[in-house]
């Protein structure tokens, strides 16, 4: 797919083909995908546990699921767990990375980079980060998941954009793939307990994978704010201007597309709870 | 504890809260009698009127202007509707006592996998 077509296609996929196992090359892909994505200041800070629905137990699955996560978690034959390991940012301190840049010409002296600069001002830098006296709890202490490092808050703030980008370039890849996909929340202890995922590991919402089971237009593109009310150009206030060319250009990209509610959703939704023995 | 009947059922303010709920979202609905002999077959099942389920699932915050759902009251209602799902050998049933609580703001879903 082009990518304005991807991610014109993205929604939020709450209704996945259950029985229909997706092929670990698709998952693969997604995963290759995360592996690109750009890192926070150069820092290895992503993990990935994939998780295959049918390998998990019965009460497995039960301790996952959260108030607001619900038939999603049945459906969806794939999970993919995304974290940030905060010990991904000692190398880092040591200037190891960007030291490694230096050597590739990709940070260049053009731009100030030295193996001086690399060690000592930038992982110094990185350094006052990890040992800021701003700190919060790695995990908030719920579900059952109460131990937890006490750790800086920007350093947790860099780990948990690092997870945010690698969640966008997963859901992306996915909608490339064919498939459909959420971020959802699950219940943080359970899953500790299930994947066994180290102490310095931040956690984050799950991607759920799997084919669509509803169409894939989802009952259409979400609302959102109008454009004018979040881009700016200049100074806030100052909307930037919305070209109508451009949006009529992205929207034969199929970028820009048919807002909902479309006019049969709720009959679709009616008839997929039906389909799946869910209530309405 | 005096037997629940249809008629209580009825006019349960949670039972009210329900089928406008469902009427608003999903347009006019077909038949509210069989939706009230169900839910009052599941009252039954429980031994609890309508308004008694809401209140042990969802209580009131330290402010006192919102609810809070109370999880381990939730988990115990699902086990209970999937014994009455059982019980009746109906998941339509079973499913209308899930919308009865989904409708007063307590999510829930039957297992989809065999």
């Amino acid at each position: 797919m082009e990518f304005k077509s991807v991610v014109g296609w993205r929604r939020s996929i709450r209704f996945f083909d259950p029985w229909r196992e997706v092929e670990r090359e698709k998952i693969q892909t997604i995963l290759e995908a995360i592996y690109r994505a750009p890192r926070v200041l150069e820092i290895d800070f992503v993990r990935v546990v994939v998780v295959l629905r049918d390998e998990l137990s019965a009460d497995e699955m039960q301790t996952l699921k959260t108030p607001t996560t619900t038939a999603q978690l049945d459906m969806a034959p794939v999970y993919i767990f995304f974290f940030a390991d905060l010990e991904a940012i000692e190398p880092a301190c040591r200037g190891d990375n960007f030291r490694q840049l230096i050597n590739m010409g990709v940070l260049n002296p053009s731009h100030g980079w030295t193996e001086e600069f690399a060690v000592g001002t930038a992982g110094q830098y990185i350094r006052t980060i990890l040992d800021d006296e701003d700190r919060v709890p790695l995990r908030l202490p719920v579900g059952g998941d109460s131990a937890t490092q006490i750790v800086s808050r920007e350093a947790l703030r860099l780990a948990r954009t690092a997870i945010g980008i690698a969640q966008e370039y997963a859901l992306l890849a996915a909608v490339d793939e064919g498939l459909g996909a959420q971020l959802s929340g699950v219940n943080v202890g359970a899953a500790r307990g299930i994947l066994g995922f180290p102490d310095t590991w931040v956690p984050s919402s799950p991607m759920l994978l799997g084919y669509h089971g509803e169409t894939i237009e989802a009952g259409g593109q979400r609302p959102r704010e109008p454009f004018e009310e979040d881009f700016f150009e200049l100074r806030y206030g100052h909307p930037f201007y919305r070209e109508p060319a451009v949006v009529d250009r992205l929207k034969a990209a199929e970028m820009i597309q048919d807002p909902a509610p479309f006019s049969w959703r709720m009959d679709e939704v009616r008839g997929l709870a039906r389909k799946f023995g869910l209530p309405d | 504890m005096a037997e629940i009947d249809s008629a209580d059922v009825r006019n349960a303010e949670s039972t009210r809260r329900w089928l406008s709920s469902r009427q608003d979202l999903w347009g006019a609905s077909a038949n509210n009698d069989t939706l009230i002999e169900t839910l009052t077959r599941f009252c039954q099942f429980a031994g609890k009127s309508p308004d008694e389920m809401v209140d042990d699932c969802l209580r009131p915050g330290k402010a006192g202007e919102t609810l809070t759902l109370r999880t381990r009251a939730r988990r115990q209602y699902m086990d209970l509707i999937e014994l009455f799902e059982g019980a009746v050998r109906s998941r339509p049933q079973g499913n209308i006592a899930r919308s009865f609580l989904i409708h007063n703001g307590i999510a829930m879903n039957p297992g989809i996998l065999p």
